[in-house]
């Protein structure tokens, strides 16, 4: 079943956790012909850096973290939402002051693009704060929830790779600016 | 986690990725390095052969390598590029940074006769 609802408790574990359910998963992705290889290549970029933003920095004040992970096929495309308990943040700043400092910096910066690069890996992206009358119940409840698909692409990575010349190569698709240009995030997140 | 790394005359550090460079073990990878351009070490060939991980903390540690020795007059390639670091190198555009080659004795070749040219004019 390509659908997948997976609970994670355990911020020590999660990272194996998750590529431990990527490896089956995307075997059944691509026999499913849901996603091609390069596509699925993308979209557990996209998880793996929410999931590592919400290790690296998420405060979960109240309560032990949970984080629900939920992969569906939508029609050609599949649909990927992330919930989780913690205190959230303002996406659209944090991605605003990641963007500012990418173009201030005279040489690329070590930090400061993991959420440039989730976002340039997606379509339809939102984050907000999970409603009132959306939460479950009392055991499992959520605060936050992002969301956003992920669909077939057409992989322009060079079959040979031989002395590829930084110099030569001109800008591809599904770059960092452009994406992060369109409206994806939701003004209402916390 | 720790990153084999074997010395390549002249100057040359070949660097083994293996499975994961992420925030997990990014600091480890920079401190590594950083040894060994105490050490001497001008280039870095970074081998991702069978690399399934690279986040953008670890593309973050990379960056910090290559600000340390560009300087220096030192260059960082990749060598062996995977699948999913390729995915990682597009989206970033940075095949603009850091040149590619299909595998290490490659890049070790290219890096070799860069340096010969160099020291040649020189």
């Amino acid at each position: 079943m390509l659908r997948v609802d997976r609970r994670f408790t355990d911020m020590d574990t999660i990272m194996d956790d998750l590529h431990d359910l990527f490896e089956w998963w995307s075997d059944e992705a691509l026999d499913a012909g849901a996603l091609d290889e390069y596509s699925i290549e993308v979209m557990k970029l996209a998880i793996h850096e929410w999931l590592a933003n919400l290790v690296q920095h998420a405060r979960f004040p109240e309560e032990e973290p949970l984080i629900k992970l939920t992969l569906a096929p939508d029609e050609q495309r599949i649909h990927c939402a992330i919930e989780d308990n913690s205190s959230g943040f303002d996406l659209l700043q944090q991605v605003t002051c990641q963007r500012h400092h990418l173009e201030a910096a005279p040489e690329p910066p070590e930090r400061g693009r993991g959420l440039l690069l989730m976002i340039a890996c997606t379509e339809n992206l939102s984050y907000r704060p999970v409603s009132a009358s959306a939460k479950r119940s009392k055991q499992e409840s959520y605060l936050h929830r992002l969301e956003f698909w992920v669909s077939p692409r057409e992989s322009s990575i060079p079959e040979a790779l031989d002395s590829i010349d930084a110099a030569d190569q001109t800008p591809q698709p599904h770059s960092l600016s452009p994406s992060i240009d369109r409206p994806l995030i939701a003004r209402e997140s916390v | 986690m720790s990153f084999p790394i074997q010395i390549a005359p002249p100057d040359v550090a070949v660097v083994r990725i293996g499975k994961a460079l992420d925030f997990r073990n990014a600091a480890d990878l920079k401190t590594a390095c950083q040894e060994h351009v105490k050490n001497g070490a001008r280039s870095f060939i970074l081998d991702f052969s069978g690399t399934g991980i690279l986040d953008s903390t670890g593309l973050g540690s990379i960056f910090s390598l290559y600000r340390q020795i560009t300087p220096l007059g030192g260059q960082v390639v990749f060598a062996a590029v995977s699948r999913p670091v390729q995915v990682v190198v597009q989206l970033t555009r940075t095949y603009k940074v850091f040149r590619q080659y299909p595998t290490v004795e490659a890049a070790h070749q290219q890096l070799c006769q860069r340096t010969g040219s160099r020291a040649g004019a020189a």
